[in-house]
């Protein structure tokens, strides 16, 4: 029985609000996505910069595969160097091999660079940001020769 | 005159609707936006990786040649004139290679161009060596040189003809 009084019922009133909660949610979703994807892009670059950045490091180095055969190097949210600790965000794996007996003036580098923590909204652990291979050359191979 | 403004019965779902559709454009340009640029990084990561295959490319070719140097040199260590004959031999007929005279020295220049197809698009790396007359202290770093180590791509042709319909039927 209406009383003749003009507005709206509770019932009317959640559903309304019932219905602009689902769509919020679905934009604001929208607007996570878009910027995990922003943060993708900007991650891609930055792992480029620093595995060629690790790359030239060791074509400076006299003897790679002396130097290290497996190592982590940890950063932080803003793609700093830093040690290992909770706050990691990035990290890249490095394995230098020597490429076989008949080369052995020449070493493969292979470097992945990682996120440690899940992008918004995703599940995965370690996500590859990207991934490299090349091969360095030992100085000190023909030095003595 | 007075004019009485009043709430009609629809006015706030007009503008719920209208805020919601702006709220979903910006976030589909947001998206789209933000999807070219990771396009864009992919593009250049996958544009690093072609450099650094052919650069790994240049270097095998280069090890290659230091070896053969190494070779020659310990074949022709008591006749050490006879280093470039038994380098050209040992080079074989694949290696493109020039003999230069140049003051009463002698010296080969070796090029060699490594091509890369990807995505329908070559991309080249061009290496020229220059091998000297070893000295007999030399150290094969010596006397093989790098002229050239110069990576580039086939120039990007833009279609920019414009398919108009002449008028015939």
């Amino acid at each position: 029985m209406r009383s003749g009084k003009k507005g709206f019922t509770l019932i009317e009133m959640i559903i309304s609000v019932g219905v602009l909660a689902v769509l919020a949610v679905g934009i604001i979703r929208l607007f996570i996505a878009s910027e995990v994807t922003h943060k993708k892009a900007i991650d891609i670059d930055r792992a480029v910069l620093e595995t060629n950045a690790i790359i030239e490091e060791f074509q400076e180095i006299i003897n790679p595969s002396e130097k290290a055969s497996r190592f982590t190097i940890y950063y932080d949210n803003n793609w700093e160097r830093s040690v290992k600790d909770s706050d990691s965000m990035y990290a890249v794996y490095g394995d230098i091999v020597m490429l076989s007996e008949d080369q052995g003036g020449l070493s493969h580098l292979d470097l992945r660079a990682v996120r440690l923590k899940p992008y918004p909204l995703e599940k995965s652990e370690e996500y590859e940001i990207y991934n490299i291979s090349v091969i360095v050359e030992d100085m000190s191979y023909w030095g003595e020769n | 005159m007075k004019i009485k403004l009043r709430s009609q019965n629809g006015s706030s779902t007009i503008l719920i609707s209208l805020l919601l559709v702006t709220l979903v454009v910006f976030a589909l340009l947001s998206i789209t936006t933000s999807a070219s640029e990771l396009r864009l990084s992919q593009k250049n990561a996958s544009n690093n990786k072609t450099y650094y295959m052919l650069d790994s490319e240049g270097k095998r070719f280069l090890y290659d040649v230091k070896s053969k140097i190494n070779d020659a040199l310990s074949i022709s260590r008591d006749r050490p004139e006879s280093f470039f004959d038994n380098l050209d031999i040992l080079l074989g007929d694949n290696i493109i290679r020039s003999f230069n005279f140049d003051d009463g020295f002698m010296s080969i220049t070796i090029e060699r161009t490594i091509i890369l197809e990807e995505n329908s698009r070559r991309k080249y790396l061009e290496i020229r060596l220059l091998i000297s007359q070893p000295a007999s202290d030399s150290k094969i770093n010596e006397i093989c040189s790098i002229i050239e180590w110069r990576l580039w791509q086939e120039p990007f042709e833009l279609n920019n003809t414009v398919d108009l319909w002449e008028g015939i039927p």
